[in-house]
């Protein structure tokens, strides 16, 4: 049958472990698709990314069906990676908790331009490096 | 239990800085809403406009609750402090606004569930969501858990297909249903007496849910489900042959119909948006098929179609 789609819901959701409570329960139920079906084949296929945060687009068609497309983890996970760190600063001003350099931020900024409302990867490391201090990572050469 | 809802309203550039912020303050996920476009699947052909997004292309709104408890003033302060010092690190964060409302706890597991009621379909049928209890009934019960893969029965397209299948399965014939989705075509053929049927989707998790539906309805020992491109893993010739698809995919469908159309068998063509028709009948014509019966439904088309004499 014909797909037509009446909405797109993006998400970010832990993999592996999403469950109806908010942000998933209130952004869903008045899409009308089976949510327990969602969750169920969302926390199968990021089972193994378990731990981290994946941003998901949930396309609802007309009869309510949906497919969904999971992204890369948001940029402040693969920094924290890239780092080595559990958490950003509290007082991102005064406390530095890390250094990253351009290098890995370009490489960062590489993996997330797909899914960046950015238009070349100077405005994608920009924010990549925006981000980055505002956890409290230095950006150094 | 209640929720604190808590919107940022930011700039593109800045909505990564910020979704970390509300993780900071432990947010178990996020919704993000904005008119950034999204990438299609290759097979939506056809779709309804997203609605008009009431901000600009460069905004974006990171909703995110918390539960209402003793520590959420201090971390609702410090999201507001952090989201309002974003342009110290070299971000243009937009807004950068924090706005709150509160949500009450619901049972949002079960809400969807309020969608899906019984309902009767042409002469015969009945579509039952399983949780649903239905008094006794005259009419054949097709028993369907709505999933990922389609055919809730609902849309236009499966409605004719299904009143079709009323008036042209008469006891004893042998189907083919291409495309089949959650099997509900497949389910009814068998209910209204076909002797065999093949229900062949090329989606893996389609076949998994015809299964389960088919085991529902009590029509497993009628009803054969299989992974197929088209018509490949189809066995034998059929008396009819039911696809329930797109335009583009049933003109590619046509050419293979000769080697499963049993003489004299219909082809039941369905999912084909009018703009589509012409093609559709073009290429039928070219395969020597006559169109014996057409319907119309909101600008969708089924056709009952037979192989020239």
């Amino acid at each position: 049958m014909a797909k037509k789609l009446m909405r797109v819901v993006k998400l970010q959701l832990p993999a592996g472990k999403a469950t109806p409570a908010p942000p998933v329960g209130p952004a869903l139920a008045q899409t009308g698709i089976n949510m327990m079906g969602f969750l169920k084949e969302f926390n199968e296929r990021t089972a193994k990314q378990m731990g981290l945060i994946i941003p998901v687009e949930i396309s609802v068609y007309q009869d309510r069906s949906f497919t969904f497309i999971c992204k890369t983890p948001p940029a402040a996970v693969l920094l924290k990676k890239a780092v080595g760190i559990e958490s950003g600063s509290g007082q991102p001003n005064k406390v530095k908790v890390a250094k990253v350099t351009r290098a890995q931020v370009r490489e960062i900024a590489e993996t997330k331009l797909p899914d960046l409302n950015a238009t070349d990867i100077e405005a994608a490391m920009r924010m990549i490096e925006g981000t980055a201090r505002s956890m409290g990572i230095t950006v150094v050469d | 239990m209640k929720w604190m809802e808590i919107t940022v309203t930011t700039s593109q550039e800045a909505k990564e800085a910020a979704a970390d912020i509300l993780y900071q303050q432990g947010v178990n996920g996020l919704v993000i809403e904005d008119s950034f476009p999204v990438a299609l699947e290759a097979d939506v052909e056809d779709y309804t406009p997203l609605p008009e997004t009431e901000f600009p292309l460069e905004e974006v709104r990171l909703i995110a609750y918390l539960p209402m408890d003793e520590q959420l003033a201090s971390k609702v302060d410090s999201i507001r402090q952090l989201v309002a010092a974003l342009a110290d690190y070299g971000l243009d964060p937009g807004r950068a606004e924090v706005s709150l409302s509160i949500v009450e706890d619901e049972d949002w597991a079960n809400a969807w569930k309020a969608y899906y009621k019984p309902i009767p379909v042409g002469e015969k049928l009945l579509i039952k969501p399983s949780w649903e209890q239905i008094g006794p009934t005259d009419r054949l019960v097709i028993e369907l858990d709505p999933g990922m893969a389609f055919g809730t029965g609902t849309h236009a397209t499966t409605t004719m297909c299904l009143e079709i299948l009323e008036r042209v399965i008469r006891g004893g014939e042998r189907v083919i249903d291409v495309g089949c989705g959650s099997g509900i075509l497949s389910i009814a053929a068998a209910l209204l007496g076909a002797r065999q049927v093949e229900a062949l989707d090329y989606d893996p998790v389609a076949v998994k849910v015809a299964e389960e539906n088919v085991i529902v309805s009590g029509v497993q020992d009628k009803v054969r489900v299989a992974q197929s491109d088209l018509l490949q893993a189809a066995t034998g010739k059929a008396d009819v042959i039911v696809a329930n698809i797109i335009a583009r995919i049933i003109i590619q469908l046509i050419p293979q119909l000769d080697a499963f159309l049993a003489p004299g068998g219909l082809f039941v063509a369905s999912g084909i948006i009018g703009e589509r028709l012409d093609a559709v009948l073009a290429a039928l014509a070219a395969h020597d098929f006559e169109v014996v019966e057409e319907m119309n439904e909101s600008d969708w088309y089924a056709l009952v179609c037979r192989k020239r004499e």
